[in-house]
């Protein structure tokens, strides 16, 4: 038997210092150790066949990261999530774990929360300022070079939230096959309307949705 | 996390050599310890994560309960510059707290080319780089490794030295340390009492006079500190701590693998090989151990590959035992395992099928010398035939790449034996395509890769002078023009690091100011290509008025006093001596197992080393 899972988890704290390549090893290991019955690739050097729905970019928060899986043997869910938890390294924490019920194709949506600071000034205003203005370009790098691209149209459920001189920006942005767009284009964004450094301290992806905006599952 | 370091974690390159929080990293309640133990590896994370030694340590230190050890890297240049504009001072990865309030901060020293990482880890720690302006108890700087057993180029910066393998004597000296701490005790009298236990060496307390040709004159003991200090040793593999677990990175590091220890020591006494005589003697650890602690490792780690240690692993009389247990449990668990370190002579045809069903990757060996009049010289008791064999059973077997390690400026070496490595790299090639059984129209690689010889102390080679960088680029350039084949690759490394190597190998007390000068001209790193300054190296040298030569390319007589001779790794001056003598003969020694020739180690463990050799010798 082949039986597909998914498994939810954060990646927090120093784990975000995890690059993707080596977070895919760190899921083998916590899989092996745990002893989970799932499919191993075939070939001289079998490994745990594990994939990413989404992979995530290092330094970013995840708090609802997904994880493919296939079991071999049938195991309830909440034993899979009980003992990868007792092989993860901190800052990896499985949330939960169940039957995929879309396609990794689904996902196009991301929703975020992006926390700013301009040095000096009042982030929120300079960020309400700049989403004011009727455009917002930025340079996008592509695989044809560099090309410039409106971010306007593609900020939706959009809110800006004042936090002393910092501000906590929340922002659905298109992260599918055929557009995504990075949250570090928005601090770009930002400051070449303001003409005014702005950067991210902090990103967090909350959560990812499909084609509908809602829910991956 | 320090928001400071989380603010510059995201600016430099690989953030995960900094942050700890690694499954199996030890985090302890700082107020329930009573030692806290840095322990410095002078290189990069990947590079020191791939350290056998420091995760035995680690282990040992973290499994007293009163204890905490934390793991230190060298910051990449990237890091130590943010870490200095943003006042960030090094830190323990477990704690994130600055190591300058730690009880110990200890360096491995595993190769020459690191001490400089030591004195800038030291300043980047927020600490003056000279023991003697280190005045309060804490941190006591302490340093092993194989490094140690000439450990004089570093005198003045570290506290004491500890000879030989770590762990009983490491929990002897925290044991002592904490006394002292209790009762208020001075650095002072904690160095001298520290003195007295076996294997602690303690620079302060001797003092190094010379003679007007600047060869030392003597070394004298003060404050009753012994005439002589002998390396420690662990006597029974099998009752000696090992750890269950590793920590598992996140980054790829180089040796990103379980290991597991088979033995220490060689039997085999290559004349150029330091490590064979410094281990000495061997001492195994029974097949039912070694497979124990493999599948300890890989169950608590999640690592789907063990590698069995040690100087020659093909030497381990248990191999045959202990990989029909091993490679059970490994294929039902897909976990492979390799074998580094194999030599050629006793490659047969069966150990090769086992390890056929291990992994095919490329073949390595190291004939060291092109001829076999030079093999017989540095007693590397390989024949041309064996190689051969070797090469044409690896064919058989479906190898087409062939990797020979092979070393210029040996003792007695001429342009003759340069060209026999290129002539031994054509007959690999001939053989390859007599050879019915090769693949089918698959072309063959001979990589050869060549070092320059460094002498090294407590070998029978200690007296030798090395090649100057010249002779070594003719050597180098000679080979280049005797090799006929594009299907032997030749690679080398630049002799200017060797030739530094080879300084700080067998160099004295009077290298600390050059080393400190270097390093405040922004020496570091120096194993690293893209960082080695040897222009400056050389402008510290003639600013100190200190001829590099003087170490590197002097033939030292045999009368002659030489810096580590204080120190004793239990293999006889007389002995090497021998070896000396033989080598200029090209007259082998046979291994231990088979005879002992009397190198005196066995004093170490009270009886002779093996059962069957003959005595010889005592
Ligand atoms: S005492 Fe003899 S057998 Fe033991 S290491 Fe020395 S030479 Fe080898």
């Amino acid at each position: 038997m082949q039986k597909p899972i998914r498994v939810w988890f954060e990646k927090t704290g120093a784990a975000i210092y995890i690059s993707h390549l080596d977070l895919n090893r760190c899921m083998a290991r916590a899989v092996r150790r745990a002893k989970l019955p799932i499919w191993y690739t075939e070939g001289f050097h079998p490994h745990p066949y594990l994939t990413f729905p989404l992979p995530l970019s290092l330094g970013v928060h995840g708090l609802r990261e997904a994880m493919d899986l296939r079991l071999v043997e049938d195991m309830p869910l909440e034993e899979v999530k009980e003992r990868l938890n007792r092989c993860l390294p901190q800052g990896l924490l499985v949330t939960g774990v169940t039957v995929p019920a879309e396609k990794a194709k689904e996902i196009a949506f991301a929703d975020y929360e992006l926390t700013m600071e301009a040095m000096g000034a009042d982030t929120a205003a300079l960020v309400r300022e700049a989403l004011e203005k009727d455009a917002l370009p930025v340079e996008k790098k592509t695989k044809s070079g560099v090309k410039e691209v409106d971010i306007c149209p593609h900020l939706q459920r959009l809110s800006v939230e004042k936090q002393g001189e910092r501000c906590l920006v929340k922002v659905t942005l298109p992260c599918g096959s055929s557009l995504s767009i990075n949250p570090s284009l928005l601090a770009q964004a930002v400051t070449m309307a303001c003409g005014q450094p702005v950067k991210i301290v902090r990103t967090v992806r909350l959560r990812f949705c499909n084609t509908q905006m809602q829910l991956f599952a | 996390m320090n928001p400071v370091l989380e603010s510059i974690l995201m600016e430099v390159q690989k953030p995960g050599r900094y942050t700890g929080g690694e499954l199996n990293s030890v985090v302890k309640d700082k107020n329930a310890v009573d030692v806290r133990f840095a322990f410095c590896f002078p290189d990069v994370y990947e590079v020191g994560m791939s350290h056998l030694g420091m995760k035995i340590l680690y282990g040992l230190y973290n499994a007293q309960d009163n204890i905490w050890c934390e793991r230190v890297f060298a910051p990449w240049t990237d890091m130590e510059e943010k870490m200095r504009q943003n006042g960030v001072l090094l830190y323990g990865l477990e704690s994130g707290d600055p190591i300058r309030d730690f009880d110990f901060i200890g360096f491995t020293l595993q190769y020459e080319l690191s001490f400089t990482n030591v004195l800038n880890m030291l300043d980047l720690a927020g600490l003056p780089v000279l023991a003697a302006e280190r005045q309060g108890l804490t941190p006591i700087v302490v340093a092993g490794g194989p490094c140690a057993c000439n450990p004089e180029p570093l005198a003045e910066f570290v506290d004491l030295f500890i000879l030989g393998e770590g762990e009983e004597v490491n929990l002897e000296l925290t044991e002592l340390y904490r006394d002292y701490k209790k009762k208020g005790g001075s650095k002072k009298d904690f160095l001298k009492a520290a003195a007295q236990i076996p294997g602690v060496y303690v620079p302060s307390l001797y003092e190094v006079r010379y003679q007007p040709d600047g060869t030392i004159e003597a070394v004298t003991p003060k404050e009753g500190a012994p005439e002589k200090v002998t390396k420690r040793i662990v006597k029974d593999l099998d009752k000696a701590y090992y750890p269950d677990t590793f920590v598992v990175p996140f980054l790829d590091i180089v040796h990103d693998r379980a290991m597991t220890e088979v033995f220490r020591g060689c039997i085999r006494g290559c004349r150029f090989c330091q490590a064979g005589f410094l281990y000495r003697p061997v001492r195994e650890k029974s097949p039912d151990t070694v497979c124990k602690e493999s599948r300890a490792l890989c169950e608590s780690t999640g690592y789907d590959e063990i590698s069995l240690t040690s100087l020659s692993t093909s030497d381990y009389t248990g191999l045959p035992e202990l990989l029909d247990d091993l490679l059970d449990y490994t294929e039902q668990e897909m976990v492979s395992l390799s074998l580094p370190s194999l030599r050629v002579d006793n490659f047969s045809p069966a150990l090769m099928e086992k390890i056929s069903r291990v992994r095919k990757t490329g073949l390595t060996f190291a004939p060291e010398a092109g001829t076999q009049r030079l093999r017989d010289a540095i007693n590397k008791n390989v024949s041309e035939e064996e190689i051969l064999r070797t090469c044409n059973t690896a064919f058989d077997g479906g190898y087409m790449a062939v990797k020979l390690y092979f070393m210029i400026g040996l003792p007695t070496e001429t342009m003759e034996d340069i060209e026999g490595i290129a002539k031994l790299g054509q007959q690999i090639v001939n053989l390859y395509y007599r050879n019915p059984n090769k693949p089918k129209g698959k072309s063959v690689a001979v990589n050869i890769s060549l070092s320059s010889f460094v002498p090294k102390p407590f070998t029978p080679f200690q007296w030798e002078p090395q090649d100057t960088m010249e002779v070594l680029r003719q050597k180098q350039q000679h080979l280049r023009d005797s090799l006929t084949t594009r299907k032997v690759q030749c690679k080398w490394h630049e002799s200017m690091t060797s030739f530094l190597e080879a300084v700080f190998a067998r160099g004295d007390r009077r290298l600390c100011k050059v080393m400190k000068l270097a390093w405040e001209k922004g020496c570091k790193f120096d194993g690293w290509d893209d960082q080695f300054l040897f222009d400056k190296w050389m402008e510290a040298f003639r600013e100190c008025g200190i001829d590099p030569a003087f170490y590197a390319n002097r033939r030292r007589s045999l009368e002659e006093v030489l810096p580590w001779d204080h120190l004793d790794f239990g293999v006889d001056k007389a002995f090497l001596i021998r070896e000396w003598k033989k080598a200029q003969e090209s007259t082998v020694t046979p291994h231990c197992r088979d005879h002992c020739s009397g190198c005196g180690a066995n004093r170490l463990i009270g009886g002779a080393c093996f059962a069957k050799a003959d005595s010889g010798v005592v």
